[in-house]
């Protein structure tokens, strides 16, 4: 193939629609005579005209030739095309490239549409889990060494304190061969999410850790003082609080081996997702 | 009216028309088969490498090269392509010689006149 010929590499691309040997035989003249004929249009309008006129040429004229590949037809049997069969061929191409276009946006669509009904699908089964069903559980990512609880959208990054942490209501998830085993309960209502042994609305032994999340039209109660915040990239400020001073507890968690400093740390390592 | 039949298709003609004062490329072939045509048969590159691929394969052309131009084919009539032009040429002279006889063209033109 000559430089001058390297402009033309979608139309030789478009030559493959031939049979090879007829391909290899004209391809190379047909390219040639192209040229030629582009060469010779005085204007920019002339040039796309011809552009066109090949590009409705090509695929009946490439079938004419894999047709006569098949059994013998007379020769210029569809070759010879009228101005009317460019029109119909134009028509043909404008048809055939709309219904394209509408079937990509259809699809689009489609995704988009089954994305947010999975959404609202988990939004429901939550919901409902709250009348005595369960829960999403977390999702435990290992190749990307992270957790993710659906429901609040959060990525934690996995430790040995939290890889084990559980998105259920009760009983508990329990995951094989790991030693710490909590809840992670997402109030709907309040949007609290508190990690403990068992469901709780008290701040007490059991509620080891304790995490609500801040927007601005759902404003915390200024006069608690949370022992840690995260900033989420949706705008929300995640304050999470644990109960290390009540007397009695510490000997409790000791004895589950059960460190509520530690898992208030790794929730503060919370990102959005 | 001679007894020979038409046996070209319209586009095979013109080919063969418009190499039967000299050898042509491509795009020479195209641009005489448009002006002998009035314009009528423009002709692509596809179709045409189509017609001269089954014009070669039946002898009725051939294919040679010119030094002084070696990017491109040039096509001439073969000694076949000549007798098939002339038997094709006598065919149409003999048709418009019987339609004159017969006075159709006069009829035709009457007709488009009172039409």
């Amino acid at each position: 193939m000559s430089k001058q010929h390297e402009k033309y590499k979608l139309y030789q691309a478009f030559l493959h629609l031939y049979p090879r040997q007829h391909r290899q035989a004209y391809g190379q003249q047909m390219v040639q005579t192209l040229d030629d004929i582009l060469s010779d249009q005085g204007s920019s309008f002339g040039r796309f005209a011809v552009w066109v006129k090949v590009s409705i040429e090509l695929p009946i004229n490439a079938l004419e030739e894999n047709i006569s590949g098949i059994g013998e037809i007379s020769v210029n049997k569809l070759t010879k095309i009228t101005a009317k069969q460019y029109m119909y061929g134009a028509f043909a191409v404008l048809l055939i490239g709309s219904y394209a276009l509408i079937s990509i946006n259809y699809l689009m669509q489609r995704s988009q549409i089954r994305a947010l009904n999975q959404s609202i699908e988990i939004t429901n089964q939550n919901q409902r889990a709250t009348n005595g069903g369960t829960y999403n559980p977390v999702s435990i990512v290992p190749s990307e060494n992270a957790v993710y609880l659906p429901l609040a959208k959060l990525r934690l990054p996995a430790t040995d304190t939290n890889e084990s942490l559980v998105y259920t209501y009760a009983p508990a998830h329990k995951v094989a061969g790991l030693k710490k085993l909590f809840n992670a309960e997402l109030d709907i209502s309040t949007h609290n999410l508190s990690v403990n042994n068992y469901p709780s609305a008290q701040f007490d032994c059991s509620e080891v850790v304790y995490a609500d999340f801040v927007t601005p039209s759902y404003p915390i109660n200024p006069m608690w003082k949370a022992d840690g915040s995260v900033m989420l990239t949706d705008g929300r400020t995640m304050n999470v609080y644990y109960a290390p001073s009540i007397s009695g507890c510490q000997q409790t968690w000791a004895m589950n081996n059960i460190n509520p400093k530690a898992i208030a740390d790794s929730l503060k390592q919370a990102v959005s997702y | 009216m001679s007894k020979e039949s038409s046996q070209l298709p319209q586009v095979a003609f013109s080919i063969l028309l418009a190499l039967s004062l000299r050898e042509r490329h491509g795009y020479e072939i195209i641009k005489q088969v448009q002006e002998d045509s009035n314009g009528k048969i423009n002709l692509g590159p596809g179709a045409l490498y189509t017609s001269i691929k089954q014009l070669r394969k039946r002898g009725l052309i051939t294919e040679v090269t010119h030094k002084d131009d070696t990017k491109r084919r040039y096509y001439k009539l073969s000694g076949l392509g000549t007798k098939a032009l002339r038997d094709e040429l006598t065919y149409y002279e003999g048709a418009l010689t019987l339609a004159r006889k017969r006075k159709i063209m006069h009829a035709f033109e009457t007709h488009v006149q009172t039409a």
